[in-house]
């Protein structure tokens, strides 16, 4: 569904993503783990094609798209949840979703605010709220359900459980067991391994921009040698 | 007498209470942690410590004197460091020249128009980045350092006026297990040798009850609990709004 | 003075307010959602004027008048989408600044491209058929035209405010205005919708322009006037905001009225012509605004993105820099030797605008505070060495070490209001200054000489030489030069540099950010104010042409042009922009038209001005 092929990113001249290679299967859940700084993000930015890949290719659903603007991408079935909650400030949590709102695919089940207040219960009590005034997990259940008036197929999730609460985190992993229920194609971002092992199959370890491990949940979580030296537990 | 004392300190944005009658102290020589879920005020809490903002109403006092409302240079002067939680340091200039750009306004050379400031304090600056354990990378530009070498580089600026309480916002966000702990370990044995006290904020709970003397929790602009790591961690109230069930 | 006079003279206001605020709507909402502060707006202004006045003569009668309205519009529209689509969509990523420097060559193109469609002259325009009488309203006569003005106005905001608030396109549009990069990740080309924003606000203009033609005669000059009108709307306003635009322009055009109302009011026995304030008075209410309420009457604190190119590392310059500056002190002291009169005429200059330029870079690089009002302490430091000379009889060596004194307090001044704000806001407060500045000194005819300026003010015998003369500015521009950068490169210089990179952790490190902001504007205004009082005594004189609006962008695009983020760049910016200028004014009617494409093409290749240019080209070399 997703996949990298030796993807080379800079910002301005420094190099921040060094031959990065990995795939997302149809409707798996795979996390990209590293400390701050590894590229993670920047990963997920380059597949959005926020930041352009100076060399490699980047596939999705077949067809390349490095090269290609983030709404073009978007259009083609990529949905993009950026880390630092970037709601529309002064609309409403309506306004959010209906910015985002693109026409169904043929086949699937069309994202309507309903729906997504549906997944988000006290989004919908929030409607006519201007998406500035409210707390940090609220917008970042905006910012989720935002993306999914875009009717994607696949979803980059960056860094969901960043700053939140244990309490609310716990929220957003039962939110990605339902979307990955729904047959949604996931990629997240997460510097929690806690968070990550509730809801990925498949790890890839970023370090210093290089893919260090790859392999199953399970294999990482029996190799604490490999847990300690790559991730903050 | 407490190093830090913070007495009934509210602070309102519009209609929201961001810090509502807050009051704790901080002794010498005494680790304390401030924690709680995002958007409870412990960025705000740590402005008004620190001169970035005002309190509305309440007193901080420092070693004694009344310090509130008192601007960030002003509380440089009488002994305050402090690391922000987006790293800020002087992007243009190299990791020493950050350093030493901090050691001479410590020394009041800040306005001087003449000679050159790459001179200035060259040697305290190393010796400052040697303690953070940055001494190879001092002539290195800041832009291209990791971010947890950042923090490293701002700890050393915080250190540079010889500081009694150093304000730690977030200090080991972004570094990896093991660096963490050394990081932490560093600011302990800071705490001893110049008889230091910290305040600082931390998701990493490891971090938290494996380095704070004392934990504050901090929810909706209130304290809702006090005390030692032990204590804290086994308060009903806290795993309920904050740590969550799950948390061992 | 009269309630019927005050009435007439209130409508004339609000006629004129609201075409201010269609001129200001279209530059808010282009900013709002693409970021670039568009110099080139009142320039579309202008040329919408010229364009409905040549439609309404070409078309005649009522037919002509009120088909010019939109043809205006459409042409200012088709002229914004090539703008937009040719140039600006090239620099959308590119550091502030370097955008304004884009947006300035445009304005210099488009003015030479007026002039050769319209010639010199002014262009009386038609008057509105059907409404060029007056109506009486007791014994007030109220334009009719006016009347009909001051209509148009709320018609236009409520229009604009009922495409924002209800259609898809406006929604999308606030949604830009927030996060441009968040909405292309989520499905929208944000390319068109720029465009689109674009398109709009230039019509918006020019229908501005063309609505003015009976009001006002289209001549090359509204371009500027245009422009810092809107400016002083959009601040006053606040960024972004369509209803504080509106309340900012019918405020600015109540105030008028007022001032011109009022007359000449005797106060103690002192007579003052209040209307004279007229020219001052928009400005006077900016700085008021952005003292009490830098984000404007509209509204909130804006989101300013910070965008800076990323910060490359200031090196402090070795022995071979110095060593390489004496080299080509040498060399310029020997160029009398070899060079004809001519040559050194133009070598001075080059010598005055260089010292002018590294001043202002001073602020703009090290200090990261853009000036556009930096004339203004060029012009003060003028007419203090001009005026020492002509009114107190001080010799001219006397006159040259008062004027920096005079700029220095000037910029003081200034400086404390200006350091309280950033980006543009900043940039903003320094035009108003800088314009408050101008005014006083073109209508203080008994001190100054008005518009005509002082003249007659040569070197003494000693320096009358022009050999002599041009030693004696290489010596001063160069100390001033030297002095600058030691500064910079001095712990004053390192604290002012921290202060930009990271202003909040420079204040916890001890750092008074605001005295040395403040600070560093005293030095660079007493800087300017040596190099405007080198300019009179190589130029016998000077008018308000020394400190007007021209003037700060000339020093804005020397200092653009030869890099912000290097040393030299204001040495190689002030001596390429001003042989550039006189070598195409030698050659061409049209220098400006010239010197616009170059400035453009330099734009589009060397996002890091000339000399960032050649020094990346080194590296890349090496």
């Amino acid at each position: 569904m997703i996949e990298l092929r030796e993807v080379d990113a800079f910002y301005g001249r420094a190099q921040v993503l060094f031959a990065v290679s990995l795939e997302v299967r149809r409707g798996e859940v795979v996390a990209l783990l590293g400390r701050n700084g590894a590229g993670k993000s920047t990963t997920l930015k380059t597949v959005m094609g926020l930041l352009p890949a100076r060399a490699g290719t980047v596939e999705f659903a077949g067809s390349r798209i490095a090269g290609r603007a983030p709404f073009e991408i978007c259009r083609a079935g990529l949905g993009y949840v950026p880390e630092d909650r970037r709601i529309f400030p002064d609309l409403t949590v309506e306004q959010n979703l209906e910015v985002a709102r693109r026409p169904a695919r043929t086949g699937l089940r069309a994202w309507t605010p309903e729906r997504a207040f549906e997944l988000f219960p006290s989004l919908g009590r929030l409607r006519g709220r201007a998406a500035g005034r409210m707390s940090g997990g609220e917008q970042q259940m905006l910012t989720i359900a935002r993306t999914l008036m875009g009717n994607p197929l696949a979803l980059l999730l960056d860094e969901p459980s960043e700053g939140l609460a244990p309490v609310i985190v716990a929220q957003m992993r039962d939110v990605i067991g339902a979307l990955r229920s729904e047959g949604l194609t996931l990629l997240v971002s997460e510097q929690n391994p806690r968070f990550a092992a509730a809801i990925t199959d498949r790890v890839y370890i970023l370090e210093k921009g290089r893919i260090c491990y790859a392999d199953t949940m399970q294999a990482l979580l029996a190799d604490p040698a490999t847990r300690d030296a790559h991730l903050a537990v | 007498m407490n190093l830090l004392e913070v007495r009934n300190v509210s602070r309102c944005y519009g209609s929201v209470r961001a810090v509502d009658d807050v009051s704790f102290d901080v002794a010498a020589r005494e680790r304390v942690a401030l924690i709680g879920p995002n958007g409870a005020g412990k960025s705000t809490c740590f402005g008004i410590v620190g001169g970035q903002m005002r309190p509305d109403a309440g007193t901080v006092t420092l070693a004694g004197e009344r310090v509130t409302g008192m601007d960030p240079a002003s509380l440089f002067r009488r002994g305050l460091g402090r690391t922000f939680q987006v790293t800020a340091t002087f992007a243009s200039m190299t990791v020493a020249e950050n350093v030493q750009t901090a050691l001479t306004s410590h020394g009041r050379h800040s306005l001087r128009p003449f000679g050159r400031a790459t001179r200035l304090s060259r040697t305290q600056a190393h010796d400052l980045l040697d303690r953070v354990g940055l001494g190879e990378q001092a002539e290195r530009p800041c832009a291209e350092l990791a971010y947890g070498d950042l923090k490293r580089v701002e700890l050393a600026m915080a250190l540079a006026n010889a500081p009694r309480l150093l304000l730690m916002d977030e200090p080991t966000a972004g570094m990896a297990p093991p660096d963490r702990h050394a990081l932490m370990e560093l600011v302990s044995g800071l705490v001893q040798d110049r008889a230091l006290a910290v305040l600082f904020t931390e998701h990493d709970m490891d971090i938290v009850f494996g380095h704070a003397d004392r934990v504050l929790v901090l929810d909706h602009g209130r304290i809702v609990a006090a005390g030692d790591p032990g204590s804290v961690r086994a308060n009903a109230e806290v795993r309920r709004l904050y740590l969550g069930e799950s948390q061992p | 003075m009269t309630v019927a006079d005050t009435l007439s003279q209130l409508v004339n206001g609000l006629a004129g307010a609201s075409t201010l605020f269609l001129l200001a709507s279209g530059l808010s909402l282009i900013f709002g959602v693409t970021r670039v502060v568009n110099f080139a707006h009142g320039s579309l202004y202008m040329i919408g004027t010229y364009v409905g006045i040549a439609v309404a003569e070409h078309v005649g009668g009522a037919t002509g008048f009120w088909l010019a309205l939109p043809v205006a519009a459409a042409i200012a529209g088709a002229l914004g989408f090539a703008v937009e689509t040719t140039v600006l969509r090239r620099v959308y990523r590119a550091p502030e600044l370097f955008q304004l420097l884009a947006t300035f060559a445009l304005v210099l193109i488009l003015k030479d491209a007026t002039l050769i469609v319209w010639g010199p002259e002014d262009v009386l325009g038609p008057r509105a058929p059907g409404l060029e009488d007056a109506v009486r309203v007791g014994d007030a006569t109220l334009a009719k035209y006016d009347l009909f003005l001051v209509i148009v106005g709320p018609l236009v905001l409520a229009a604009l405010d009922l495409v924002f608030r209800r259609t898809r396109w406006g929604l999308l549009v606030r949604a830009a205005t927030q996060d441009r990069e968040m909405l292309g990740a989520l499905g929208v080309n944000q390319r068109w919708l720029f465009t689109g924003v674009f398109v709009l606000g230039s019509a918006l203009a020019g229908l501005a322009g063309a609505l003015q033609m009976p009001r006002e005669p289209a001549s090359l000059s509204l371009d500027l006037t245009a422009i810092t009108d809107a400016f002083v709307v959009v601040v006053v306003g606040g960024l972004g905001s369509l209803r504080g635009a509106f309340l900012a322009a019918v405020l600015i055009g109540v105030l008028k009225a007022l001032c011109v109302a009022l007359g000449t009011v005797e106060v103690a026995g002192w007579s003052f012509n209040v209307s004279k304030l007229t020219l001052v008075i928009e400005f006077a209410l900016m700085a008021v605004t952005l003292a009490a309420r830098p984000w404007g009457l509209g509204g909130r604190p804006f989101p300013l993105e910070e965008r800076r190119a990323t910060v490359e590392l200031a090196k402090t310059p070795g022995i071979r820099f110095w060593l390489g500056i004496v080299a080509l002190l040498v060399l310029c002291a020997l160029a009398p030797l070899v060079t004809d009169e001519y040559t050194l005429v133009l070598a001075t200059d080059v010598l005055v605008f260089t010292l002018f330029a590294t001043s202002l870079h001073f602020l703009m690089g090290p200090g990261g505070m853009a000036s556009f009002g930096h004339a203004a302490f060029f012009g003060i430091g003028a007419y203090t060495a001009a005026l020492a000379v002509r009114s107190a009889g001080v010799p001219m060596l006397v006159a040259l070490a008062l004027a920096p004194g005079t700029a220095a307090l000037a910029g003081l001044v200034v400086g404390w209001f200006c350091v309280r704000l950033s980006g543009v806001y900043l940039a903003m407060l320094t035009l108003a200054f800088a314009q408050i500045a101008w005014s006083v000194v073109f209508q203080w005819d008994d001190v100054t000489g008005g518009s005509n300026g002082l003249f007659g003010i040569w070197p003494p015998g000693w320096a009358s030489d022009r050999a002599t003369f041009y030693l004696l500015a290489l010596a001063l521009c160069a100390a001033g030069v030297v002095a600058l950068w030691t500064v910079v490169n001095a712990p004053f210089g390192f604290a002012l540099r921290a202060a930009r990179d990271a202003s909040t952790r420079a204040e916890a490190v001890g750092i008074r950010v605001r005295r040395v902001r403040w600070l560093a504007f005293g030095l660079a205004a007493a800087a300017a104010g040596l190099a405007g009082a080198l300019y009179v005594f190589a130029k016998g004189g000077l008018s308000p042409e020394v400190m007007a609006i021209p003037r700060s962008v000339d020093g804005l695009v020397m200092v653009l042009l030869g890099g912000v983020g290097t040393l030299v760049g204001p040495v190689v910016g002030a001596a390429l922009f001003t042989w550039l200028q006189d070598f195409t004014l030698r050659h061409t009617e049209y220098w400006r038209l010239v010197l616009g494409a170059v400035i453009l093409l330099a734009v589009l290749a060397f996002p890091n001005g000339v000399a960032g240019g050649l020094a990346r080209l080194r590296e890349r070399l090496a």
